[in-house]
């Protein structure tokens, strides 16, 4: 049988040590509720709870994820708050109502918490499931927010933590570290009110079939930081090694409504951090700007992945290796106001229906593909090298295009199909420019070219194709008048098919071929 | 924006050895598809093509078609090989002052150089007649073979072709507009060596101005009327075949009068025996070294009889 133990207010001693455990860690017991919530830390420079076995509880109210576990009744005196639960379906409800503590901890898993940094273990037998843990942090006006290290590991499959940090009228101003090790975990991150600059908060996951979610609220004027995935973990003891590289995470968005902030996301094949695999996808959406966001994919060698991100009006940077398909836009048109940099190898890029209005820059290495699909293009730069790669705007860039850029270089075949379809209200007004390149500095592979202007703006186009293999070179101006200077030279043969200007007005096409 | 990944793209440098390599060895150069459709404004294509060049073809020429008032200027240099042929259609319909001009030389520029070269130039249909067309068309090398089909009124055309005694050019002209111009006093229609011109003209008020170079044969079959032909001979041994029908030609011959050069003969139809010029209504007469024959028939008289009369010789003074 578990325990319950009530905490009554009452002042602690210099340190307190709770065990609400069963016989043993190995084969824990079920039922140890520990319920608030008047606990009273204060002048307590320690306190640690230990429970073990199945389904216990900490909460204020005893019922799992209940209410609040109160900390520290007085300002600035607990320094350190350990939870250990170890067993299965645990649940841990922790407000920090009044306290500044130094640190935070909550262990959920087989494993025991060895010193101030933690750690989670490696031994699978020692994986427990089901595990849930919400924390908040000055989440309202009745907590302090004070908190300098907030550490959550939870080790284990079907795991949930959920932090709620600062509010709009008081910043957290700790440092988050958030671990999960194992299979569909769940952890769910939201950030309010976030003002103090220079604030990290580290996501990690390792296993497979994850969920994270990171929701950042409010103007974050001076800056904050959010480092999710597996290679900046505040604690090195505590990184998810290349071992626990197992993928296949589920669904993971990123939902960010605040402002002035950098988020990192670190997906690396050294590191595990969370890899998105499969049909998988990871989601990124930001409210409002601007922000600073950086995504390195995995290295596993897996095709499929997605990044959706979707209303964007920041900074943002995509990079991607091993097949990673990364997709921007969907059925909502997605906006771009800052700049951004997607960057693959040997994976896909998509773009549907997304505005760009700041510095744009696609690029692949060894292979892959890039498909772009409406919107407005302020000034796009794309470039693709190594094995055979495609770039296809098929579809048009159907809103204002300023400034396009697009460089295709490698031994292998590679084709490029560019549809200016600008379509501005202020006719006139932009003059949509494309700098197109084709290059291959060995091998016969060729390149092929197919252009389309159907945009109502006057356009200008500079075409170059170089290189051992075949060249050929398609243009079509339906619309809107085109001026296009073509050159196509190298030791194999060249040619220009389907040259056509069909009720071209004001429009010249010049082409040297040699 | 200063992201710094781990794993950028290096900078790939361009093709600067390909480049380079591709000015030692010719490729092939083909532009198999070029539509300029009823533009709105103002149009201009230039092509250049250096090494084995290809532009159009005869299934589906180069086309420009203009439906309004908006002129198409399309522009070829074509800089070929020794053993590939060049070969460039081009059509035109409807368009106002539509602007040709094809320049196809040798690789290494010199005239008179081993060369195919071969341009068709179709100007129009019945259906949808050329007008106003301005033709240029420079042909340097041997075995340049030239087919201008015009149909449409107030073509200018400026055709030269260079080439000597190693290879055989040809020129052949099919004009069923009226008003048109080959060539003119100052830019004459100018032939190489031992060239072969063939001129068909069925329109009225056409002009023609030719030089021809030495050992050149150039026929001449006019079904019109008020046409006038302008003709330059440079060397001995040139040959003139007319046929007339129509009425109030004129014809216009220049000959060379001094050094081994001269002109020797005109033969002025196929009959073995010329008639006299005088005959029939064709007035042959010389002032200087130059010779010219007038067509008097302006009315009344039948083809057979302009037949008759244009078996003549003449000979400068």
């Amino acid at each position: 049988m578990g325990q319950k133990i009530q905490f009554k207010a009452s002042v602690m001693a210099a340190a307190i040590s709770v065990m609400a455990a069963g016989p043993a860690l190995a084969t824990p017991t079920e039922g140890n509720i520990l319920v608030g919530p008047d606990l009273d830390t204060s002048g307590v420079s320690t306190v640690k709870i230990d429970q073990s076995g199945t389904g216990n509880i900490t909460s204020s109210s005893g019922a799992a994820n209940g209410a609040a576990f109160i900390v520290d009744q007085s300002a600035g005196a607990t320094t350190a708050l350990t939870i250990q639960q170890v067993g299965t379906t645990n649940s841990l409800g922790l407000r920090s109502y009044t306290s500044d503590v130094t640190k935070v901890q909550v262990f959920q898993g087989a494993d025991a918490e060895t010193g101030s940094t933690g750690k989670l273990g490696t031994d699978a037998t020692k994986l427990v499931n089901s595990n849930s843990a919400v924390v908040q942090i000055g989440a309202d006006a009745t907590q302090r927010a004070g908190a300098t290290d907030v550490f959550l590991t939870q080790q284990g499959d079907n795991n949930v933590a959920a932090t709620f940090l600062g509010r709009a009228t008081g910043a957290f101003t700790g440092t988050l570290n958030l671990l999960q090790v194992g299979n569909g975990n769940l952890a769910d991150v939201v950030v309010n009110g976030q003002t103090t600059a220079g604030q990290t908060f580290n996501i990690g996951q390792s296993g497979g079939n994850n969920a994270l979610s990171l929701t950042a609220n409010g103007d974050q004027s001076t800056g904050m930081t959010l480092d999710f995935g597996g290679l900046t973990f505040g604690r090195t003891t505590s990184l998810p090694g290349a071992s626990d590289t197992s993928g296949n995470n589920n669904v993971s968005s990123y939902t960010y409504s605040g402002a002035n902030s950098t988020l990192n996301g670190y997906f690396t094949g050294s590191l595990a951090g969370i890899n998105v695999l499969g049909t998988d996808e990871f989601k990124i959406k930001t409210l409002y700007g601007p922000n600073n966001i950086q995504v390195d994919l995995a290295s596993a060698a897996a095709t499929g992945n997605k990044i959706d991100v979707t209303n964007f009006w920041s900074n943002f940077a995509i990079y991607g290796k091993g097949g990673a398909a990364i997709n921007l836009g969907g059925s909502g048109r997605l906006s771009v106001d800052g700049d951004l940099v997607v960057y693959a190898n040997g994976g896909s890029i998509s773009v549907n229906n997304t505005n760009f209005y700041g510095r744009s820059d696609f690029s692949t290495a060894d292979g892959g593909s890039i498909t772009y699909n409406g919107g407005d293009v302020f000034e796009m730069s794309v470039s693709q090298s190594g094995a055979a790669h495609s770039f296809s705007s098929t579809n048009g860039m159907s809103g204002f295009v300023e400034s396009s850029k697009v460089t295709q270089t490698g031994p292998i075949v590679n084709s490029m199909v560019v549809n200016n379809s600008s379509a501005d209200n202020y006719s006139g007004f932009y003059t949509p420019s494309f700098t197109l390149t084709q290059t291959s500095e060995t091998g016969g592979g060729g390149h092929a070219m197919t252009l389309y202007n159907n945009g109502n703006d006057s356009s200008s186009w500079t075409v170059a194709q170089s290189g051992a293999g075949a060249k050929t070179l398609g243009f079509t101006s339906n619309t809107g008048s085109a001026v296009i200077n073509a050159t196509q030279t190298g030791l194999a043969s060249q040619s220009a098919t389907g040259i056509n200007f069909a009720a071209a007005s004001g429009s010249s096409f010049t082409l040297a071929q040699r | 924006m200063n992201f710094s990944p781990s794993s950028r793209l290096a900078p790939s440098a361009l093709a600067a050895a390909a480049l380079s390599a591709a000015s030692l060895v010719w490729a092939q150069s083909t532009l198999d598809h070029l539509v300029v459709q009823a533009p709105s404004a103002p149009v201009t294509v230039q092509i250049t093509q250096e090494g084995a060049g290809k532009l159009g073809a005869s299934v589906e020429p180069i086309t420009l078609v203009s439906a309004s008032s908006a002129p198409i200027s399309l522009t070829v240099q074509q800089i070929g090989a020794f053993t590939v042929a060049s070969q460039i259609k081009a059509y035109t319909a409807g368009a106002t002052a539509n602007t040709i001009t094809l320049k196809q030389e040798t690789a290494d520029a010199t005239p008179g150089a081993v060369n195919d070269v071969w341009a068709k130039l179709l100007l129009g249909t019945q259906a949808a007649p050329a007008a106003s067309q301005h033709v240029t068309l420079l042909q340097i090398g041997d075995k340049a073979q030239a087919t201008i089909e015009s149909e449409g009124d107030n073509l200018a055309a400026t055709i030269i072709q260079h080439g000597n005694s190693s290879g055989v050019s040809s020129l052949n002209i099919a004009s069923n507009g009226a008003s048109n111009t080959y060539g003119s006093a100052g830019a004459p229609i100018t032939l190489g060596a031992l060239s072969t011109l063939a001129i068909s003209s069925a329109g009225d008020n056409n002009s023609y101005a030719i030089s021809l170079a030495g050992d050149s044969t150039a026929g001449i079959t006019n079904a019109g009327s008020f046409n006038t032909y302008n003709i330059a001979t440079q060397l001995a041994g040139d040959s003139l075949a007319l046929a007339i029908s129509g009425s109030g030609n004129a014809f216009t011959f220049d000959f060379p009068t001094t050094g081994t050069s001269q002109y020797k003969a005109v033969a002025w139809g196929s009959a073995a025996t010329p008639a006299s010029v005088t005959s029939g209504n064709f007035v042959a007469q010389c002032g200087g070294s130059t010779c010219w024959v007038t067509d008097t028939s302006s009315n009344g008289y039948t083809a057979a009889n302009l037949a008759a009369a244009a078996n003549a010789s003449v000979t400068p003074r």
